[in-house]
């Protein structure tokens, strides 16, 4: 059932009709939210917790949705500001979302204190930590990348990350420079 | 983006590329083998889901006050498809236990003490009746003399048992006291039947008697009654 469908079912006054509606829209967004918040870095418990209060609030403030093209995009809006609640209210990942504003000294800092270990360690082992330390440092980022390597199209990725199309292409483009420094050394150096 | 770049992006697709720097390879193809591990394992986690989480939503959503309060989905499945003839046979077992449990198989009190003429001397008249019992035994001049003087030569005695009683049952003084129409009385004497005490046993006897009994009001005498048709102890 596409998303356009499921807003006229949670509209309905009808209450069996705004039930299929719930039921539909978690059908339709359980599990991509609960990958969207394991990949920030939430346990499943903790995703599963912040899942039910994204779609709580989702089901309670759908009516007030007028245009129903832009159903899913405000639900994964809705999906990131629960997360950032979550975070607010737990005080965690201090760096997450803002992220731009981390100085590159700082990332290259942060890794070149491992370099000495990096060179002990198999290429995939080394690549495991860079990501890791990317992923601390630019969870946002590393997201779009995973969803990248799943052939998630930049469409797809805009819905997720909150980004129009235009801001998304330049986003991704940007991620390998980002990434690039975490992985140094792991494969000899490229291009 | 560089030519590099594009390369890069399209092995982490997981793409084929031709041409392009070992090294950049490398390091993409291990980048999306961690990320694919990552992904993997929470895809894994996710769907381990049994619809716990489906049924936290549902609370959840109803707390909320969004969607009326249903059933809980354990009695929705009691009473889904054809359960409810597990639920019939369940009720239908507990009628019969408790029917089972009700059944009285004790003698009960009779209302009315039964008085029974004791008669010291033989109850003939006459010459041989006034002087030997009803068993041909002599009763005596002093005896007699003795029971005339205190008056209780013609009283009925009355005595302690009533011979339809826990203490004391026999045939006779339940008929006695069941032809009274002594609803305790005819019980007694529907289970002396049932059980065969002190009289050949008789479903059909004991029916009767429980009739007589739970027409009179007596509910344990049409529990036992039922009890006979229910388990086809007696032909209707």
């Amino acid at each position: 059932m596409e998303f356009e469908d499921i807003l006229k079912l949670m509209k309905s006054e009808n209450h069996v009709l705004k039930d299929s509606g719930f039921n539909e829209v978690f059908k339709k967004l359980e599990q991509p939210l609960i990958g969207f918040y394991m990949h920030r870095k939430l346990n499943k418990s903790e995703a599963e917790e912040v899942v039910i209060s994204s779609l709580v609030k989702i089901c309670a403030k759908a009516h007030t949705l007028k245009d129903s093209k832009k159903f899913e995009s405000w639900c994964w809006q809705v999906a990131r500001n629960t997360l950032l609640d979550h975070f607010k209210k737990y005080k965690k990942y201090k760096n997450d979302v803002s992220e731009e504003v981390l100085e590159k000294s700082e990332i290259v800092e942060r890794v070149s204190s491992q370099k000495e270990r990096k060179k002990e360690m198999e290429k995939e082992e080394c690549v495991t930590i860079g990501l890791q330390e990317f992923g601390r440092a630019m969870p946002e980022r590393e997201f779009a990348l995973s969803l990248k390597m799943q052939n998630f199209s930049n469409q797809q990725i805009s819905l997720r990350i909150g980004r129009t199309l235009a801001a998304t292409k330049e986003f991704m483009s940007q991620n390998y420079k980002r990434l690039k420094p975490f992985l140094e050394d792991c494969v000899g150096g490229n291009d | 983006m560089t030519n590099n770049e594009k390369d890069w992006f399209a092995t982490l697709s997981g793409e084929k590329v031709t041409g392009m720097n070992p090294r950049t390879r490398l390091q993409a193809r291990l980048v999306r083998s961690v990320f694919k591990k990552r992904t993997e394992e929470i895809n894994k986690n996710i769907n381990e889901d049994d619809g716990r989480l489906h049924q936290k939503f549902i609370s959840e959503v109803e707390k909320a006050g969004l969607l009326k309060k249903k059933s809980k989905p354990w009695l929705k499945k009691l009473f889904d498809k054809n359960n409810w003839l597990i639920l019939l046979a369940i009720g239908a077992g507990g009628v019969y236990a408790t029917k089972e449990y009700m059944r009285s198989d004790v003698i009960q009190l009779v209302d009315q003490p039964q008085l029974i003429e004791e008669p010291v001397v033989g109850s003939k008249t006459g010459f041989w009746g006034n002087w030997f019992d009803a068993q041909g035994g002599f009763t005596g001049f002093w005896s007699r003399i003795q029971l005339e003087m205190t008056g209780r030569l013609e009283e009925p005695i009355p005595t302690d048992s009533t011979d339809c009683s826990p203490d004391y049952l026999s045939i006779k003084g339940c008929l006695a006291l069941a032809n009274n129409g002594d609803s305790a009385a005819q019980f007694n004497l529907g289970l002396m039947y049932e059980k065969g005490l002190k009289v050949e046993q008789s479903y059909e006897k004991a029916f009767e008697w429980y009739k007589k009994s739970s027409a009179l009001g007596n509910k344990p005498a049409s529990i036992n009654r039922d009890y006979l048709i229910d388990n086809e102890l007696i032909l209707q």
